[in-house]
């Protein structure tokens, strides 16, 4: 009844699949590549389709014409990939008893896929870029300009800086929906979604881009078709993937919205190592907490903890969790990443948030690198204002100024030292040396010059 | 022998059964104090995976317990 084809069809052999001697009328309808568009010349179209989602959601609006007209029968195929000038999109043929059934028949379906169905349209124009252009939205948007869509937040923020924006978002669950709708509708310019999972019936009571008829789809693919309808004018990707390091490169953003400590650690070491600024959540019933990670302004590991045993936690399925309380994280994690965007720094970055959505009782505690954190801190090297005691601990100045290479090499000690020369380049080496052979020492960046 | 004041979070809240509570203690660090509560209220997660805030500011387990400290044992917190 209904399907894609990614070849040149053929009217012919279409019209013959539908010859009936009851019939007395088929009425067909073709959508043709046309040679231009909004006053451009358009050259060729390309055509992307969902094609899990297309062919049920296909096949569902021919049923729904049988049902309703009083047919014969009712055959319908889309195209997809590159098509020419002149060919054949979309091809709708009703036969019934009756012409005027046929008629409707055919009005209703090809109306109906320009409505529902997941194609995209990405035209190439002659002396313009080529446009992606989401078709279940074309006869909407195509009128609307970007300035317009974002008119009531352009006072308060920097459109261009969101929309050259790259982030990446793990999870497109409780907390993942409502970040990535707030990202995307204020105009993030290129969103990533990375999740591996089914919807299933479930998720739906707090990751409300999702409903009952789209149980079984991919979350990731579902959550990118659904954002391209809330805001055509960004990029939008979806992996089908668990987290991978490797997925993280050149982002200016990742938020962690995922739902295990697992996950959650090695989002964060990945961050760490590629120094990707990290905005990180989780929900405890009606708790949550908030965290944005900058590098080298500390960690999850400065004090020693270690990735938690999701077995002892527990998680949502065993400890229940509430739509109110995953949104509200995921929005604060969506205002913290814009706020991130626009000034290069936030709350969250400088406090962990800790809330109790029942008692509304915040609770913040002061985020900072310990010096000589193993995995965040530039360990080898300390700036001036980090000598101070409650900082440093107890560590002691070595002037290596006078010392010779030789003084360097049979010194001994088994204390901490924080090692200065005159302009920090010698003692950065000789802190990289003295921790070979086991002290713990570090550079005094930028040397004595510093101390006058 | 310190006086201090001790906040609990998410599932340790339950466990301890109350958010704060203020007392004397003779254990000298953090870690020790966190297992004295842990052999008290049965918390079932190793020290290692808690956080400890001490005077609204992430601290170690192995800092000596300040007098009159306001320390929050924070567990890590993974649902989405």
């Amino acid at each position: 009844m209904f399907s894609i084809s990614s070849s040149p069809l053929d009217q012919n052999q279409l019209h013959s699949d539908l010859s009936n001697d009851k019939a007395g009328a088929i009425v067909v309808f073709e959508g043709w590549v046309r040679d231009h568009n909004e006053g451009k010349k358009v050259s060729s179209l390309e055509y992307q389709v969902y094609a899990e989602l297309a062919l049920k959601e296909g096949t569902q609006i021919l049923t729904e014409a049988l049902e309703r007209f009083n047919l014969h029968d009712i055959l319908c195929v889309h195209r997809e990939g590159h098509l020419k000038l002149g060919e054949i999109a979309i091809w709708v043929g009703a036969t019934a008893s009756h012409r005027d059934e046929a008629f409707k028949a055919t009005r209703y379906v090809i109306d109906e896929i320009k409505h529902r169905l997941p194609v995209w349209k990405k035209e190439h124009y002659v002396g313009h870029k080529p446009e992606w252009v989401f078709c279940r939205h074309h006869h909407h948007h195509v009128h609307f300009n970007e300035t317009d869509y974002y008119q009531k937040q352009n006072k308060l923020v920097d459109q261009n800086k969101l929309k050259s924006a790259k982030i990446l978002v793990v999870g497109a669950g409780g907390l993942g929906c409502p970040a990535l709708v707030n990202l995307a509708s204020a105009g993030i310019g290129h969103i990533t979604i990375v999740d591996p999972d089914k919807i299933s019936i479930s998720n739906i009571h707090r990751q409300f881009l999702y409903a009952p008829n789209l149980v079984g789809e991919q979350k990731a693919v579902v959550t990118k078709n659904r954002l391209m309808e809330l805001n055509p004018f960004i990029e939008i990707s979806a992996i089908v993937d668990y987290f991978r390091p490797e997925q993280v490169r050149n982002f200016d953003l990742v938020l962690d919205c995922t739902d295990n400590m697992a996950t959650k650690y090695l989002i964060h070491d990945t961050c760490l190592i590629k120094k990707i600024p990290l905005i990180s959540s989780g929900v405890y019933k009606f708790e949550g907490n908030l965290r944005t990670f900058l590098p080298e302004k500390g960690c999850l590991r400065c004090f020693g903890n270690i990735p938690s045993d999701d077995a002892l936690l527990g998680n949502c399925n065993d400890f229940g969790v509430l739509g109110t309380t995953t949104s509200i994280l995921g929005s604060m994690q969506a205002s913290e990443a814009i706020t991130y965007l626009l000034t290069g720094e936030n709350e969250s970055s400088k406090y962990t948030f800790l809330f109790d959505l029942k008692l509304l009782t915040p609770m913040k505690v002061k985020n900072s690198a310990r010096v000589g954190c193993l995995s965040c801190a530039d360990l080898l090297e300390l700036k001036l204002d980090e000598l101070e005691v409650d900082q440093v601990g107890e560590r002691e100045l070595l002037d290596i100024r006078q010392m010779t290479d030789e003084d360097l090499i049979n010194f001994k000690t088994d204390k901490k030292i924080v090692l200065c020369c005159h302009r920090g380049h010698r003692s950065k080496k000789v802190a990289n040396q003295f921790r070979a052979k086991g002290i713990e020492a570090f550079s005094l960046r930028g040397g004595a010059e510093n101390l006058s | 022998m310190p006086l201090i004041n001790i906040k609990y979070f998410a599932s340790l809240r339950e466990k301890a059964g109350l958010e704060m509570e203020r007392m004397e203690v003779n254990v000298r660090t953090y870690g020790e104090l966190y297992q004295l509560l842990d052999s008290r209220y049965q918390f079932g997660l190793p020290s290692e995976m808690i956080q400890v805030a001490v005077n609204d500011e992430f601290s170690s387990m192995q800092e000596t317990i300040l007098p009159e400290a306001k320390i929050v044992f924070i567990p890590p917190v993974a649902g989405g």
